[in-house]
């Protein structure tokens, strides 16, 4: 029902959502999402260079901000299969977060495996701590419980810090997923939260929607180093795994669902959530409000 | 010195319970380093070796010693120069029995008489012998009353629960939090369905504290029986001089009531060498030297013949009450377990492998494997999971009943499969997608894999639907799926001990 009360909340939601939603854009003119894509054998290289490319990480990172960074860390599998961020790739975004002023970097992430042997066996802990990052293994009381305002999640316990930090940094890796056909950067968000994660299962289309809206990322840098073409999202045999040397770089989650969705070979119109997240305004999955910028080092 | 002696006895409690604690507590994995190999800050298994109860009860059911047990050997020389010197020096369960006593003796308002000798002290031995008795028929009933192992299982499952519930109500500071889950917990999902009846026995006994000081240790303990008996010819023992007038004084100060106002009827093997007495007598009668005249342990023939019908009649009553385990479900033991009939022989219900368990998979047992395997070690995937990559269990059993496995050996090593009941799954109930027992199975290739078929949801709607099947070669039983299942209540995919789900592979 439209009565006056509601009328204005709606106006004062739909303001701060435009405000908010608004990214920093380095070419501000055109309104098209920048995103960059650089290419090395070289991971730490191309993280570098990925994010220069969208302006360096001045350009996200104000002096003394608290930053968190999201990885993928949530399977008890070594780097090599792919089923967890290149912890090169992580520990490369932890250095530029600090090089751009940053007073603290977190790196945590709630994982489906015992959080101890993933910690170990994905190495980010032990990449992202020698660059000065702070790891914790999230404890009952890191969650609370939040309203996403989500079309399928409302009330949800949520990763505190991902909401209280000055800046977010997304840092997933793309691959192959049983149920979404592809995780990147809007299917990472399932790690910011607790609860029991199973149940969202029955509609994770939406429901990685209403996270990755609700997080709002200052950027996203998804790892395309190594990728996980099949059997995933865990993983387990090389045989699934194909070396891209790719770091696809915006602050726009559907360019870089839909550019990694490339990556894996899908053709981005058949996977549901990147649908969904356009039509609710989340960012494009046309190439042509794209400013793609592309670079070999 | 005489005046001090109890302190110095006081300090060697003190000592021996921070380092008991210390073990036990630190048996967790380092939650802040992160290094590759899952390991334990301490070795929780050490709290055994030095137990010559179990290591003896052990070395009659299996015929085997462990060879951690020979520092059980420095407590049974000690005992038989110094007397019980264990109980009231060393042991922790005796020093948390002293400090009850310590309070009741402060607040008891019925000064009980202790003038006279009380035959139920002689419990302990007719306990001590029945379980040796029953271990000589191969039966290791040991672990339910040796005072180390009661502790360690009363800690793991109610105290640390105890402790998980003051660190959930968020009324303590962030730091101490941390604290609690970094150096004691280790853990966040720490639940067993038998810790309120652990809370019950572990209360009850040290309540009885508050009817006489150190009741357990008195009246019930089998180690006390055991070490009581080795003491009986240790030359060291509580003398009277001959200006002792029997005045009553320090057997009134005596937790262990042994009488030792009474000249000619001191009960030695009761002496737990807490020199209470020392500094209260009035004439400075009593001091702490040689003697050779055995100690009189006043044990009835009569009562040690009913001990033995008392055994071998248990000794029955827990043989019938044995199942086949191979007709038990729910009996899903550790990777790396022995045969089940060498493995009741060989678990000393000690609780260890419950309490180092990183996802809460072990719980102690009911009735799932009989009586006999009251307390021993089964898998629980309601509640939690066995961690894929972990070996923890094996590696520190302090008897083998689980073996060491390798990281590598335990990936392989199958303990159970997971079924799939169709009425309930979410895909095959409902047409609603779901998977996510696919997703966290940790096998490559995977033990669950899933059949796309075309059907309808619930609302009538046609759509591809990923329905889950289980391969029985693969699967290895670690109960994941079962833990992470959205159909919360009753899992729709559930772990039986079978293996290979009964499937001959070619």
């Amino acid at each position: 029902m439209l009565n006056r009360r509601n009328f204005l909340k709606k106006t004062m939601v739909a303001y701060v959502a435009a405000k908010t939603v608004t990214t920093p854009n380095v070419f501000a003119e055109n309104r098209k999402s920048n995103v960059a894509i650089s290419q090395s054998s070289n991971h730490r290289a191309t993280v570098r260079s990925a994010v220069a490319m969208l302006g360096g990480m001045e350009n996200f990172i104000s002096k003394g901000d608290v930053v968190a960074v999201k990885p993928n860390m949530a399977w008890a599998r070594e780097p090599k299969y792919a089923a967890n961020t290149n912890p090169e790739v992580v520990a490369e975004v932890v250095k530029l977060c600090f090089e751009a002023g940053a007073k603290k970097v977190y790196v945590t992430d709630n994982p489906c495996n015992n959080a101890r042997s993933v910690y170990a066996i994905s190495r980010i802990p032990e990449y992202v701590q020698k660059e000065g990052a702070e790891v914790f293994i999230p404890q009952n009381r890191h969650y609370k419980e939040m309203n996403l305002r989500g079309t399928f999640i409302d009330d949800w316990p949520v990763l505190e810090l991902f909401k209280t930090a000055d800046k977010v940094i997304n840092v997933p890796v793309a691959k192959h997923h049983g149920s979404t056909q592809l995780t990147a950067s809007i299917k990472n968000w399932l790690g910011a939260v607790g609860g029991f994660r199973g149940s969202l299962h029955q509609n994770l289309h939406q429901a990685i929607v209403d996270l990755a809206a609700f997080f709002k990322p200052t950027l996203n840098i998804v790892d395309c180093t190594r990728i996980l073409m099949a059997n995933g999202p865990t993983g387990g045999s090389l045989d699934d795994v194909k070396i891209s040397n790719k770091i696809i770089a915006s602050t726009d989650q559907v360019a870089t669902d839909f550019l990694a969705a490339k990556e894996l070979g899908f053709e981005p119109t058949t996977i549901k959530f990147l649908q969904i997240a356009e039509k609710q305004g989340l960012g494009t999955s046309d190439k042509n409000e794209m400013n793609i910028v592309y670079e070999k080092v | 010195m005489k005046k001090y002696s109890r302190y110095f006895r006081l300090i060697s409690q003190i000592i021996f319970l921070a380092l008991f604690f210390y073990i036990f507590f630190n048996s967790i994995i380092d939650n802040t380093g992160f290094s590759l190999e899952l390991k334990l800050k301490s070795k929780i298994e050490y709290i055994f070796a030095i137990d010559p109860l179990v290591a003896l009860t052990t070395l009659f059911s299996t015929y085997k010693l462990p060879s951690v047990f020979i520092l059980s050997l420095i407590v049974i020389v000690f005992t038989l120069i110094f007397g019980r010197l264990f109980c009231g020096w060393v042991c922790p369960f005796g020093t948390i029995h002293h400090f009850f006593s310590y309070i009741a003796q402060k607040i008891r308002k019925d000064k009980y008489g202790k003038g006279e000798y009380s035959k139920y002290k002689n419990l302990k031995y007719y306990i001590f012998t029945a379980i040796v008795i029953l271990s000589i028929m191969r039966v290791n009933v040991s672990g339910y009353l040796d005072p180390l192992s009661l502790l360690v299982k009363c800690l793991a499952i109610f105290f640390l629960p105890v402790v998980l519930i003051l660190y959930n109500m968020d009324i303590l500071s962030d730091g101490t939090q941390d604290f609690l889950f970094n150096n004691v917990l280790g853990r966040d999902n720490i639940y067993y369905e038998q810790a309120a009846l652990f809370g019950i026995v572990f209360i009850i006994l040290l309540g009885l504290n508050f009817y006489r000081n150190r009741f357990w240790c008195k009246y019930l303990c089998p180690l006390g029986g055991m070490l009581g008996l080795i003491s009986k010819y240790s030359p060291l023992k509580l003398q009277h001089k001959a200006s002792c007038n029997s005045c009553g004084v320090c057997s009134s100060s005596c937790y262990a009531d042994a009488l030792p106002f009474q000249k000619n009827n001191f009960q030695t093997s009761e002496c737990m060498l807490l020199f209470n007495c020392l500094p209260v007598c009035p004439s400075d009668s009593l001091y702490y030297g040689l003697k050779t005249k055995p100690a009189k342990i006043d044990l009835s023939k009569r009562a040690t013949a009913k001990t033995l019908g008392i055994a071998l009649s248990g000794f029955f009553v827990i043989k019938t009450g044995t199942k086949v385990a191979a007709k038990s479900p729910q009996l899903v033991r550790p990777p790396g377990s022995i045969p089940e009939n060498e493995f009741l022989k060989t678990c000393i219900r000690c609780g260890a492998c419950m309490k180092v368990c990183p996802e809460n998979f072990l719980a102690p047992s009911l009735f799932e494997s009989g009586i006999e395997g009251l307390w021993t070690p089964t898998g629980n995937a309601n509640y939690g999971y066995c961690v894929y990559n972990c070996n923890l269990c094996g590696k520190m059993c302090p008897t083998g009943a689980i073996k060491e496995l390798s990281v590598e050996e335990k990936k392989k090593t199958t303990i159970a499969t997971a079924f799939i009941d169709e009425n309930r799954c979410i895909p095959y109930a409902y047409g609603v997608d779901c998977i996510v027992c696919e997703e966290h199975c940790p096998t490559s290739p995977k033990a669950i894999y899933f059949n796309t078929v075309k059907g309808k949801n619930y609302k009538g709607e046609s759509r591809k639907i990923k329905q889950p099947k289980i391969n029985p070669e693969e699967c290895i039983g670690c109960g994941i799926c079962q833990y992470k299942c959205p159909v919360k209540d009753k899992p729709a995919v559930y772990m039986t001990s079978i293996k290979n789900g009964g499937v001959m592979s070619s």
